[in-house]
């Protein structure tokens, strides 16, 4: 079966929208975004894996699902038609972006964020379907602007799988840079002692070094440093406590970072420190 | 040129006596003291308002959040409510010079004029002591001192983390609850938040 090339990107600033708000930009500013597809149909039942991406402009920054001191993650709005959900985003590890003391979790230069729509079951082949959703995101570089856009993707409903997209590369590039869960065998545990976390990864081997990248907010203390030691079989992190954590939490959640390539998703019981 | 010093007082306000690292505006503990100076050249220390509710509120006036507020004139009504209600209410903006949002005295007083705010006082800690103080990260991020000295509040304006004025309106405000209870003499239901906006505009290389 020929498919031709209907990965139609159309990619509008929202031609009609309100007048803008004090000032601020309705328009995309400082990033292209697009919604790309990894396959070149929807087929019917299926999940079908698509992705935000945004192109930044040299210097600015988009942000992380935990943010970090400041800032904000992008949120969508999905326009689909009846029948079709979209689930959550997928985060690649982002990068610590520090700035006169202060530290956000983000993304520089270009990002896809993966995410699955599920396609119904009644969907009928041959029919040309539009995925498309409003966007809205805060971009900063030593000043921050709140970007809004509508992106949008058109496919064709098939039986078939169909075949990799042209973009199909960026999601392999994606899926390289997300956390993986992490193994069964790791030990995780954490002890909240005045207000500092010490956080105790067994991971089986020596670990030379790590970031903790929390995925909850107000847990700890984004901008203050991470004392890393390696243990004999795994890492030590001692975290300062957000001074917005109202209550000691129960777990920690964290991508833990092991360079050179290796993230993991973690989930740190805490305890009270043993006196 | 009139100089200025920029004088702040870190006190041993932890009861233990043991110097921690971090000092920080933890709430249910003593809010740190300071001495800082606002955009009239008069001198204002945490002391002198003991016995008052006193609400820190650290702005930036290029920032899209904290103009979400004062464009749509409800921090000004903030302010005016509750100094009205005997609270004092200080605006600090601790951006660097250089940084968005920094300003002269004689700026921040043509920008509160033009604005119709009405804080007790702007503080102007362009060298951002009484940010690394207090540990603020973005603006508009508010902090509130009871009157025994007592922090009780620290984090966001209220509870929906936008830059979009539309939010305001179905939005639950963190400081005007938490002093309503404060003042009413019940527990503060969210004494705690993640402050959200943009983040505070330090001098380079921290603190």
């Amino acid at each position: 079966m020929m498919l031709p090339l209907l990965l139609s990107l159309l990619f509008t600033s929202s031609p009609g929208a309100p007048a803008p708000q004090f000032g601020a930009p309705e328009a995309p500013v400082h990033a292209q975004l697009s919604l790309l597809a990894e396959r070149t149909v929807l087929r019917p039942g299926h999940g079908a894996v698509v992705g935000l991406r945004f192109r930044m402009d040299p210097g600015w920054h988009i942000y992380w699902r935990n943010p970090g001191d400041s800032g904000a993650a992008p949120t969508v709005t999905w326009d689909l038609p009846a029948g079709y959900t979209a689930g959550a985003f997928e985060w690649p590890v982002p990068q610590r972006i520090e700035a006169s003391g202060l530290v956000n979790y983000g993304y520089e230069g270009s990002v896809l964020l993966p995410v699955t729509v599920q396609v119904p079951s009644d969907a009928a082949p041959g029919k040309i379907v539009t995925l498309a959703a409003a966007v809205k995101y805060l971009i900063c570089k030593d000043v921050c602007m709140p970007g809004r856009a509508r992106v949008s993707l058109a496919l064709p409903v098939a039986v078939d799988r169909g075949e990799a997209s042209g973009d199909a590369p960026l999601f392999d590039a994606a899926r390289a840079r997300l956390p993986q869960p992490a193994p069964s065998s790791w030990k995780a545990h954490a002890t909240l002692a005045g207000r500092e976390f010490r956080v105790t990864i067994e991971t089986g081997r020596r670990e030379a070094t790590g970031t903790f990248f929390p995925i909850d907010e107000s847990r700890i203390d984004d901008s203050a440093p991470q004392t890393v030691t390696p243990l004999a079989s795994g890492i030590e992190f001692r975290l300062r406590a957000s001074d917005q954590m109202a209550k000691p939490p129960a777990v920690l959640n964290a991508v833990v970072v092991l360079p050179p390539d290796r993230a993991y998703t973690v989930r740190v019981p805490v305890s009270p420190a043993a006196r | 040129m009139r100089t200025r010093a920029w004088t702040f007082i870190i006190a041993a306000a932890l009861a233990t006596g043991a110097l921690t690292a971090y000092a920080a505006a933890i709430v249910g503990e003593p809010a740190p003291a300071f001495t800082a100076t606002d955009d009239r050249g008069v001198t204002h220390s945490l002391a002198d308002y003991a016995g008052k509710f006193v609400v820190l509120e650290w702005h930036n006036n290029g920032c899209p959040y904290v103009k979400k507020y004062y464009d749509s004139g409800h921090m000004q009504q903030l302010q005016k409510e509750w100094t009205a209600k005997g609270v004092v209410w200080l605006t600090v903006i601790s951006s660097a010079p250089g940084k968005q949002g920094y300003v002269t005295p004689e700026e921040s007083q043509a920008y509160m004029k033009e604005k119709g705010g009405a804080p007790t006082a702007v503080l102007l800690d362009p060298k951002g002591d009484l940010g690394h103080l207090y540990e603020a990260k973005t603006s508009p991020q508010m902090f509130i001192i009871d009157p025994k000295g007592v922090l009780i509040y620290n984090g966001a304006i209220d509870d929906k983390p936008t830059a979009d004025l539309a939010d305001i309106a179905g939005a639950t405000n963190y400081v005007s609850q938490a002093l309503t209870e404060a003042m009413a003499g019940k527990p503060v239901t969210t004494p705690t938040s993640r402050p959200y906006g943009c983040s505070v505009k330090y001098a380079d290389g921290g603190r």
